[in-house]
């Protein structure tokens, strides 16, 4: 049967109550906490909005953070010149020689010059 | 204090007004000195806690989201202060053997001698009830809180609030027995 079981339950919320009754018993805010607290909220204020801002939590993700980061390394590199790439570096396709026109043609020299 | 009633309260610690400063002491005082005092068992400890509740309370006044109830708010900050009062263990005992060591040796009427052991068997108890155990405890028979209430404060779900209650009977059950912390029905 439950009844005994019941009973011994109920008996012992009872005990857990009066155990939480007694021991609270003296345990109430006397005028000296009451006036301590009260006057210390004189000396309270509330945050400011500036303050508020600054304690503000604010959440990251690492993924968007790491490739915001990368891309910000890549634009700088490429506007100062000085990142390395792996691929060749363009070499330019033609160059400047200085040479003596009678040594590329002979038969274009100058009529006048023939004499 | 009842819901709408605290909103506009909580308006007019925003606006800085005293009297209602006053009502917030007058709702939540009591019940979070006796909380505090559950965890840190120390008057003195208990007031410290209630103090920093309040400054706490009043600091942050406008984070309060309305997610929750403000007793669970109120409440879920004095119960973090007071179990970073007793974090250290070093401190927690020599709280406890203050309360034991105070008394005197002088001889004393019977009447108050037998209260003043009752009083200790009480305190014993208390303290070796685990503080898991306690707060739920306290919430559901001396606070007479629901579950879901409960769940709120102490940011469980209700079956770990349910197996807390459970194993925290057993427990006072074993520990109520040893004591000698009885009633007469």
């Amino acid at each position: 049967m439950n009844k005994p079981q019941n009973y011994e339950e109920q008996q012992l919320d009872r005990e857990i109550r009066h155990f939480f009754t007694e021991l609270m018993s003296e345990i109430t805010l006397d005028d000296s906490l009451r006036v301590k607290l009260l006057a210390r909220q004189k000396d309270i204020m509330p945050l400011s909005s500036w303050q508020r801002f600054l304690e503000k939590e604010v959440s990251i993700s690492l993924a968007p953070l790491t490739l915001a980061a990368a891309a910000m390394v890549l634009a700088c590199g490429l506007m100062l010149k000085t990142l390395f790439l792996p691929w060749e570096i363009p070499e330019p396709k033609y160059r400047i020689i200085e040479m003596q026109a009678a040594q590329v043609a002979p038969g274009l020299q100058n009529p006048a010059e023939r004499g | 204090m009842v819901a709408g009633s605290m909103d506009e309260t909580i308006k007019r610690l925003i606006r800085n007004e005293q009297a209602a400063y006053e009502e917030l002491v007058a709702a939540y005082g009591e019940k979070l000195l006796r909380l505090a005092y559950l965890v840190t068992g120390d008057r003195q400890l208990a007031e410290d806690v209630v103090q920093e509740t309040f400054f706490a309370v009043y600091r942050n006044i406008h984070n309060f989201r309305a997610e929750s109830s403000f007793a669970a708010w109120i409440t879920r900050i004095a119960l973090n202060i007071a179990k970073n009062k007793i974090r250290p263990k070093i401190w927690r005992k020599i709280i406890f053997s203050r309360e034991i060591d105070g008394t005197d040796n002088s001889a004393l009427p019977q009447d108050e001698f037998e209260a003043r052991e009752r009083r200790r068997r009480v305190q014993e108890t208390l303290h070796a009830l685990p503080l898991k155990y306690r707060d739920v405890l306290y919430l559901y028979y001396f606070e007479e809180m629901k579950i879901k209430e409960i769940a709120e404060v102490l940011d469980l779900s209700e079956s770990g609030v349910k197996t807390r209650l459970q194993r925290g009977r057993e427990k006072m059950k074993t520990l109520l027995q040893a004591g000698k912390v009885g009633w007469d029905e």
